[in-house]
């Protein structure tokens, strides 16, 4: 059955590297928001859950000529050809033709990983281990963010807890669209750099929208033409050199400009 | 027709091989995965009321305003309060999480005692009465001073702490040796002010030139300092740092002066040389400063034809330094500590300070101003005013700075069968060597001051209201303090510190100066619209701040030098005899232990690479060439105070020769090498500990 979208958005972001100062403020309210456990002890930076990874990427450089940008890394929300949806046996991945957003649904997951094998920018993670919780932070938990058990995949939504919310106030008020001040993702709302701006790219007169067009705005390995919707800002070469490199999950030796 | 049993075997087979092109191996795969499923192992979430909360973060000086998000009243997630004027409305990572500190694994849960002073002590449950008598037995007998270490000590309970040593026959109460407003006391001490009485006019100046510090998210208010950093251009700010490493402040200022490390007081002399012999700008200070003559003679020495070899940069780029802070309109000079490697060395200190002043930018909107009077009292001593071996009950107040201290430190001034009595509510770097632990409330769970952050050129006053409940099992360190001098049977005033805070704003009301910032209603009114003490205490409980108004104009001063502490060249270069590889502790303001933060940070240390877990040694890959070790190896790093393992990884940021080591976090449930760096830094008589000579090999 197919269902009927009347308006379509496309909700994406575009991140300012040459603001990103790597504060990780971005990655902290991300994991709280969304009810990413904290590392067990074991854990490492290939084992972990980070829905939003801040990657340093240098431009190859010694000393003093070196320089570093962040990469908030995280799920590109590929528009074409998803590569994870193509993948998934069990429909546990989902494209939402109304926002553009890629979801992950854990209950129907079985723990393959292929989406992971496929996904070219390392945005997904694995639940090794069940997730842990002192019984205090179990209290404090998001309310409106399933936890995810041992051997799902998960990965960033666009914080689709707070896009339900918005969309049950617009109802509401009786509207059938959303007022975009009510659905700020988290890392969006934490930035103190103001380097994330989110928005809806089908309309033109959005912020967003018109950053997605600047010269100086890339996307990540556009060669596959996966159509992300992240898109990078940077004024340095460099940066956009770097970009159509393959990404390795951790190790940032692949990375440099 | 006859079956025959090949035909059974036949229809088996083609059955099985059939069976592949139906939807059943598929369906079987799929329940096998629903019924291995084991939700029934992650939490229910919490269902209740979602309401919000106004309150403060205490985590450090900076105390942003917070706005929680609850659900049953339990704080589920925090952000910045827009539009607030003092913080900009964002928090720091650390900040973002805080509200999962009452609920840390390292959570120390009721009095407790060390079975003894070995590594291998254990935490015995005892009992706040059983304590509390054993202190002031201790106290009664005690042959040396009775101290109280207090790291934030421009708080209202500085009063409490105050009167009860007071009321000891040795009795003192003391700062910590790394308080991110040292350049403060050191400019305020030259020209008679108290350091809560000054603050760096970020707001209004032209120029910071910045020795080390990590503005971004280490000095003052992280959301405010950023907003004033983007928004350089438009502000007419310029920003020089000066820094070894090209660290993210390095890469965004304007210009990045790298020096060798070490080599920040051989600079500021030199800029002062410049200054004195060079410029015309200093006759300000003739009449006005004692012993000046004495400073210009020490400081000739420093010419920079003598010193730039040293300090690793050219003549000509020192004297466009001075030059740049000799035409701006406005500049500040600062220097604060690194949470990692600690105060500059004092007489590093006295010479910035010294900047500041001869370059006339002290009392000066601009630079560093002086905030309007409030009533305030502060510590006795400075902690490096006390002797050593001469402590025998030190009693720790759970304040933090945000700042590593390393143990050694403390150790030094505590009498050999000393006793050691933490407040903090959590088991870190200071509980963990104490003898008693009293643990006091967790962030958030009870009343906290807010003090003024350095950043700021006026004063403010706001609590962080208790969004959680108390624990049975915590006593404030305000009880604890009269409860010690009830058992020794001193007379008292044992105001609770939310009496204390009354008082204070209830001053505050009585001034009938400044501005009231009310997060609730998202407005910034007159203190005049406050109809009386107790509404603006009201306020206060909600999230409000006061804000104090401008010192409008100049300020001048008379200066006293007759306390500055600077070496001359030849003790300077006998006091630096650096070799090869130099060891430099790093760390973030707020991340100096596990139980400083919420476990959640694991997703920048320990689940990233974005910063290096505790003891991982971070150099240049020409360091690391030449030393033929490789990056993500184990090494071990040796210095003449003792060896420790640790890992390498290699950084183009790093200056060459340098071994930046990391103190703090471990990974999650792993504290016991945390800060293990600090044990084999060298301790200087001044209590700093920045550079130590170091050997790195293969382990």
């Amino acid at each position: 059955m197919e269902t009927t979208v009347e308006k379509k958005s496309r909700y994406g972001m575009v991140i300012n590297l040459d603001r990103c100062n790597g504060c990780g403020a971005c990655a902290v309210a991300c994991a709280v928001e969304n009810n990413v456990p904290p590392a067990l002890t074991a854990m490492n930076s290939r084992t972990g859950l980070t829905w939003l990874n801040l990657i340093p990427v240098s431009n190859n450089e010694n000393y003093p000529d070196n320089e570093t940008v962040y990469i908030p890394m995280f799920c590109q929300q590929c528009e074409n050809d998803t590569p994870c949806v193509k993948v998934c046996p069990q429909n546990a991945i989902e494209f939402d033709e109304a926002t553009g957003i890629v979801s992950q649904i854990p209950q129907r997951c079985l723990g393959c990983r292929y989406c992971m094998a496929a996904c070219p920018y390392h945005a997904r993670y694995f639940n090794w281990w069940d997730p842990e919780w002192t019984d205090g932070m179990k209290q404090q938990l998001n309310p409106a963010v399933s936890p995810r058990m041992r051997g799902v995949v998960e990965k960033c939504n666009f914080c689709h807890g707070r896009l339900h919310a918005a969309r049950e106030k617009a109802a509401a008020n009786g509207s059938s669209e959303i007022d975009m001040n009510d659905y700020v993702p988290a890392c969006v709302e934490a930035c103190p750099e103001k380097a994330i701006v989110f928005g809806d790219l089908n309309d033109p007169d959005s912020e967003v929208s018109k950053l997605s067009r600047d010269t100086n705005t890339f996307q990540f390995l556009t060669r596959l033409d996966t159509k992300p919707k992240v898109y990078f800002y940077s004024q340095k070469n460099w940066v956009h050199t770097m970009a159509e490199r393959a990404m390795t999950r951790t190790g940032k030796e692949e990375l440099y400009g | 027709m006859k079956i025959t049993r090949r035909d059974i075997l036949k229809l088996t087979g083609g059955s099985l091989v059939g069976m592949f092109f139906t939807p059943l191996p598929w369906k079987l795969l799929d329940d096998s995965s629903i019924w291995t499923q084991n939700w029934w192992l992650t939490p229910p979430l919490p269902r209740g009321t979602i309401s919000s909360k106004f309150s403060h973060c205490a985590l450090c000086p900076a105390g942003c305003s917070v706005q929680a998000k609850c659900v049953n009243n339990i704080p589920f997630g925090l952000t910045g309060v827009k539009d607030n004027p003092i913080h900009n409305g964002y928090l720091c990572a650390q900040g973002l999480a805080g509200h999962h500190l009452p609920n840390h694994p390292l959570r120390i849960e009721g009095a407790k005692k060390f079975s003894g002073k070995h590594e291998t002590a254990i935490l015995i449950n005892s009992s706040q009465e059983e304590i509390i008598a054993a202190v002031a037995e201790r106290i009664k007998n005690s042959k040396g001073i009775t101290a109280i270490l207090n790291q934030n000590p421009d708080r209202e309970n500085t009063r409490i702490y105050n009167e009860f040593s007071k009321a000891l026959a040795n009795g003192l109460h003391i700062s910590s040796p790394s308080q991110e407003n040292e350049l403060l006391s050191i400019i305020g001490a030259m020209c008679g002010v108290p350091s809560y009485d000054l603050g760096f006019d970020v707001e209004h100046t032209n120029l910071i030139v910045n020795f080390g510090t990590n503005l971004i998210d280490g000095f003052g208010a992280p959301g405010r300092m950023q907003k004033i950093l983007s928004e350089r251009k438009a502000r007419n700010l310029k920003l020089i740092h000066i820094e070894p490493k090209k660290s993210h402040t390095a890469q965004s200022a304007d210009i990045w002066i790298h020096l060798n490390a070490g080599r920040e007081y051989l600079l500021a002399m030199t800029m002062i040389n410049v200054m004195l012999y060079e410029t015309a700008g200093t006759q300000h200070l003739y009449g006005l400063a004692q012993d000046f003559e004495k400073i210009k003679k020490l400081v000739k020495e420093f010419s920079p034809a003598r010193t730039a070899k040293y300090i690793g940069i050219s003549e000509t780029e020192i004297r466009n330094l001075v030059s740049s802070i000799s035409t701006a309109h406005s500049a500040i000079i600062t220097a604060s500590p690194d949470p990692g490697a600690g105060p500059f060395e004092q007489e590093t200190m006295h010479a910035v300070a010294l900047l500041n002043i001869l370059s006339g930018n002290v009392g000066k909107p601009g630079g560093i101003v002086r905030r309007k009077f409030v009533d305030q009292q502060t510590v006795v001593k400075q902690w490096n005013e006390i002797p050593n071996n001469s402590i025998s009950v030190l009693i720790i107040d759970p304040s933090e700075t945000g700042y590593a201290i390393p143990w050694k430190i403390i150790e030094k001034k505590l009498q050999k069968d000393s006793v050691v009595v933490s407040f903090s509510p959590f088991l870190n770097s200071f509980s963990a060597h104490a003898d008693f632990l009293l643990p006091s409330s967790a962030p958030y769970e009870a009343i906290e001051e807010i003090t003024t952050p350095v950043d700021s050129a006026v004063h403010q006053f706001a609590v962080a209201a208790p969004i959680m409940s108390e624990k049975e099992f915590s006593i404030e360190p305000e009880e604890a303090v009269a409860a010690i001098a009830s058992n020794l049977n001193i007379r008292f005033s044992a105001l609770s510190k939310e009496e204390l805070l009354r008082d204070k704003a209830k001053k505050i009301y009585e001034l009938r100066r400044g501005n009231i910032f009310n997060p609730a209603e998202n407005s910034l009114h007159s203190i005049t619209e406050i109809t009386s003490a107790d509404d603006l205490w009201e306020k206060l409980l909600h999230g409000a701040v006061w804000i104090d108004e401008e010192q409008r104009g100049k300020t001048s001063f008379r200066y006293n030098f007759s306390k500055v502490r600077l070496l001359n060249f030849l003790q300077y270069e006998n006091n630096n005899n650096v070799t090869n590889l130099k060891l430099i502790p790093v760390g973030l303001r707020g991340s100096i232990s596990n139980a400083s933060m919420s476990p959640i940070i694991s997703k920048l240390y320990q689940e990233a690479e974005l910063r290096p877990l505790s003891n991982t040694v971070l150099l240049n890959p020409r360091t690391a060439d030449g030393l033929n070790i490789h990056s993500n190896e184990r090494a071990i790093l040796e210095t003449k105070n003792g060896t420790m393992q640790v890992l390498v990884k290699t950084d183009a940021t790093v200056q060459p020769n340098c071994l930046l080591v990391s103190i703090a976090p471990s990974a999650n449930g792993s504290t016991k090498h945390e800060n293990a760096v600090l044990e084999i830094c060298d301790i200087h008589n001044d209590s700093s500990w920045r550079i130590t000579n170091a050997i790195l090999r293969k382990s």
